[in-house]
């Protein structure tokens, strides 16, 4: 009697298992991948600074004291700020059904320190590395 | 042997199996990404490797062996294998795999086919725990035993077309790898003189899905009481699973040939698939091979 059933339940009860774990890696799975990218990093001029006056001394800029601090703006802001390109690390939570397309171009790689690093920056590559 | 069959109503997997080709046909139609989607972000249930240019799904073989690669647990790949396993089990390989096409339209032409023994199919379990999980997981995607690099079907579907049109236009050329090269030439040459060899031998999912054969909705079941040991079954079988008379034969590839033998039928769980064709006794083969 209970042969028939166990042999009518065991696929239903799998392939309700599956369509459970292709909804947990759908929607639910995720990890870090971690990727090379360049910013632009703002550097802003030093703000000017009037050095304090020493005691007993004459205050800059007075005969026989210091020079004369100049500030090149005034008081303003600087015209513009200058800016530089910088490498940094990057680190992303990734669903498995991206990871699924990355791999398939061998987009992502383990590193023996364990992290996952996108192995491209910019466009993906077109060729599989295998 | 004849006389089984003849002036009979087929049954409905045996009128089924008639349709085979085109059914596969189809589905190549399907997997070679006709309306250039790439949905690379899906797997799909067959061998078919993700880097051809005109793959409209991912491997699951190869997501499996690359997730392995990165140890992380392939719950899309798996759970793609085991919903179309717990369905239809190995019937994925014989009605909609493209390299089990490919195997079938080889295996066509008159060469003299010869038999694998049955126990060289364990060797794709060999294929699946070495090639596709332990040497990844243990030694990266680089290694050179990495299942992807020994792939006949990425050395066909992937490096060939790839470094064709590498060279058409004039890019630099990127040739394939020697060790998948030379696997795909000896397979070529064993599907003229043996039925489905990558599949017979090293296919790992196959493996996956032959393991599925035994508890699947579908299957094929065997009817002792309209048996008379005639052995039809087992002559109508070119792929190595024999008929072995059992539902869960794990190399079955289930082309439904076999069903051409009133012994056999498609069933699921629920029930047998068709309707009965009201056969009568069968007819008991005499000692000088005649039906009676």
């Amino acid at each position: 009697m209970w042969k028939p059933i166990l042999r009518a339940s065991l696929p239903m009860v799998l392939f309700a298992g599956a369509v459970g774990l292709l909804i947990y890696g759908a929607r639910f799975h995720f990890v870090p991948v971690s990727h090379q990218e360049e910013i632009e990093v703002s550097i802003a001029p030093p703000t000017p600074f009037a050095t304090p006056p020493i005691p007993g001394q004459p205050p800059f800029g007075e005969p026989g004291g210091g020079p004369v601090f100049v500030d090149p703006f005034q008081g303003a802001l600087p015209p513009f700020l200058q800016t530089i390109n910088k490498k940094v690390i990057v680190t992303e939570d990734e669903s498995e059904p991206t990871l699924v397309r990355e791999v398939t171009f061998g987009g992502v790689a383990r590193l023996s320190s364990g992290i996952l690093m996108r192995t491209y920056t910019g466009q993906p590559p077109s060729l599989c590395p295998t | 042997m004849v006389a089984m069959t003849k002036g009979k109503p087929a049954s409905f997997a045996a009128r089924l199996a008639r349709w085979r080709l085109w059914v596969q046909a189809a589905f190549l139609l399907a997997w070679l990404d006709p309306l250039m989607l790439r949905l690379h972000t899906v797997c799909s249930p067959v061998f078919h490797c993700y880097s051809c240019p005109l793959a409209t799904f991912a491997c699951p073989i190869g997501v499996l062996a690359q997730f392995s690669a990165i140890h992380f647990f392939p719950a899309l790949a798996l759970g793609t294998l085991l919903a179309v396993g717990a369905l239809l089990g190995s019937f994925v390989c014989g009605w909609v795999c493209p390299f089990g096409l490919l195997q079938d339209l080889v295996g066509r032409l008159p060469t003299r086919k010869y038999e694998l023994p049955g126990w060289m199919g364990y060797s794709r379990y060999v294929t699946l725990v070495a090639l596709v999980l332990a040497v990844p997981y243990w030694f990266g995607e680089d290694h050179p035993l990495f299942f992807c690099r020994l792939c006949p079907a990425a050395a066909l579907e992937a490096a060939l077309p790839n470094t064709a049109r590498l060279v058409i236009s004039g890019e630099t050329v990127v040739w394939p790898s020697p060790a998948k090269s030379i696997i795909l030439v000896v397979f070529a040459a064993a599907m003229l003189f043996t039925w489905r060899p990558w599949c017979t031998l090293f296919c790992p999912l196959g493996a996956i899905y032959g393991l599925c054969n035994r508890f699947s909705f579908f299957s094929l079941r065997f009817r002792p009481d309209r048996c008379n040991d005639c052995d039809l079954c087992r002559s109508l079988c070119r792929y190595h699973g024999r008929a072995q008379r059992r539902s869960g034969q794990t190399q079955c590839i289930r082309c439904l040939d076999c069903t051409r033998c009133d012994a056999l039928t498609l069933t699921s769980v629920v029930g047998p698939l068709g309707q009965s064709q009201g056969y009568p006794q069968p007819p008991t083969i005499t000692q000088d091979g005649q039906a009676e």
